[in-house]
């Protein structure tokens, strides 16, 4: 094999061999729940909500009400700390390392991710939990 | 060399008959064009790595006209946008990918000999749309969401789809105003999973429209799996590359996405099918220009 073919091949597959590994990694961790599929290189856009619709809803420390976390254009407060991430990034470790802290102690008691679900029978628009701190992934 | 992608090449008749040596790199040009303008209208893509890409930019162009080194300056725009990865891979838009990877292809296909770069770009553009479109297939099946019809219905009443065409549809767009109100209301109450709140159509039939809409898409994106992994110098799959812009741009205005697809269309496009590479051209403009605007 010459410089020249070896090189040619990599001119040739190099980027799909590239695109595949990327795209079927982030495949798999959409199958886990882990990843929305709109993001991380898979292509897999309108396959289903955007992370958009999902929601961040966290309760302060001191027990007053609980508040949303919105994108910045979007929302007025709450955009802070990168919690919204993990609407795409639907992992426990992603809120663990996200939650604003004052110190060492977290702001908020309980942090929960909430997903829309939405019935093409009869048109009704519900909510589920998916993902609490603490706690872990709901079913 | 004096040269742009919008005006007749004067060599044109010498490109059909054999390979004119720069064709590559003149032709990765419409890219650059679509780089420029996501690069320069996309929010939250850090400083450093977008001063890169706009350096890549810059050298694409220089090079294109010195007629020389426009493999050094899709190198320097692929580092950018990787750099833009980099930090949050998993949160970053699909399209940022794509870009990233077209840069990448060119990059390649462009240090290599002046006689084999035109057919690696048409390699790599050809083989970037099949995993796009096989991968995007791919997701749609797999989703519950979409199989069900879910998302396509959820769409509809809020009217996520098709929004040109409200204002031909008598009430749709009050009724479409009305559910947007009243998921904004929903959605900005503490959540309850005991809550529901039902949503009104704004078109007769909906069901049906959605299975339809729904089995287009996935027929739509087999197609183009499949035709430019078999036929990609086909008309039918550059045909069909044009007509899935033009939907797309009705049914929801992706810009960006649909002025990428459209370059690497426009990229993978033998010279032979001439008024389809120069509709690739105009659709590439026009989309480019409407993303920026």
């Amino acid at each position: 094999m010459t410089r020249r073919s070896v090189l040619l091949f990599v001119r040739r597959w190099a980027v799909l061999a590239g695109v595949c590994l990327v795209a079927g990694l982030q495949l798999s961790q959409v199958l886990t729940g882990r990843q929305s599929s709109w993001k991380g290189g898979g292509f897999g856009m309108y396959a289903g909500f955007h992370p958009n619709y999902a929601e961040i809803w966290a309760w302060p420390a001191d027990g007053s009400e609980p508040v949303r976390f919105t994108r910045a254009a979007r929302g007025p407060a709450h955009t802070g700390s990168g919690l919204r991430l993990c609407t795409v990034r639907t992992t426990l470790e992603c809120v663990e390392r996200r939650i604003p802290r004052d110190g060492e102690r977290p702001r908020y008691r309980r942090v929960e991710l909430w997903q829309r679900s939405f019935d093409p029978a009869t048109r009704t628009l519900t909510r589920a939990m998916i993902l609490a701190y603490p706690g872990g992934r709901r079913p | 060399m004096s040269w742009t992608p919008f005006l007749p090449d004067p060599r044109y008749g010498r490109e059909l008959r054999g390979i004119t040596p720069s064709a590559g790199d003149r032709e990765s040009i419409v890219l650059a064009f679509v780089c420029l303008a996501y690069v320069a209208t996309t929010a939250g893509f850090g400083d450093p790595p977008r001063a890169v890409a706009w350096a890549g930019l810059g050298a694409v162009l220089l090079g294109a006209v010195a007629g020389r080194g426009v493999w050094a300056g899709w190198a320097l725009v692929a580092v950018g946008l990787a750099l833009g990865i980099a930090g949050r891979p998993f949160a970053v838009a699909n399209h940022h990918f794509v870009l990233t990877w077209s840069s990448l292809a060119l990059a390649l296909a462009l240090s290599a000999p002046a006689e084999e770069r035109v057919e690696l770009v048409r390699h790599n553009a050809r083989w970037l749309i099949v995993a796009i479109m096989g991968f995007a297939a791919v997701h749609k099946l797999i989703s519950p969401e979409f199989m069900s019809g879910s998302f396509l219905t959820f769409g509809i009443v809020a009217g996520s789809f098709g929004e040109p065409l409200l204002r031909f549809c008598g009430d749709c767009a009050g009724i479409v105003e009305e559910n947007r109100q009243a998921i904004a209301a929903f959605r900005n109450a503490v959540p309850d999973s005991a809550a529901a709140l039902p949503l009104r159509s704004p078109i007769p039939d909906l069901t049906a429209v959605v299975r339809g809409f729904g089995v287009s898409i996935l027929i739509v994106e087999a197609a183009l799996f499949g035709l430019f992994l078999f036929a990609p110098r086909s008309r039918a799959a550059h045909f069909l590359v044009l007509a899935f812009a033009a939907g797309l741009g009705i049914i929801r205005q992706e810009l960006v996405f649909i002025a990428v697809v459209v370059a690497l269309g426009y990229l993978s496009c033998p010279h032979s099918l001439r008024w389809l590479k120069r509709a690739y051209l105009v659709a590439a403009v026009v989309f480019t220009g409407l993303a920026v605007y």
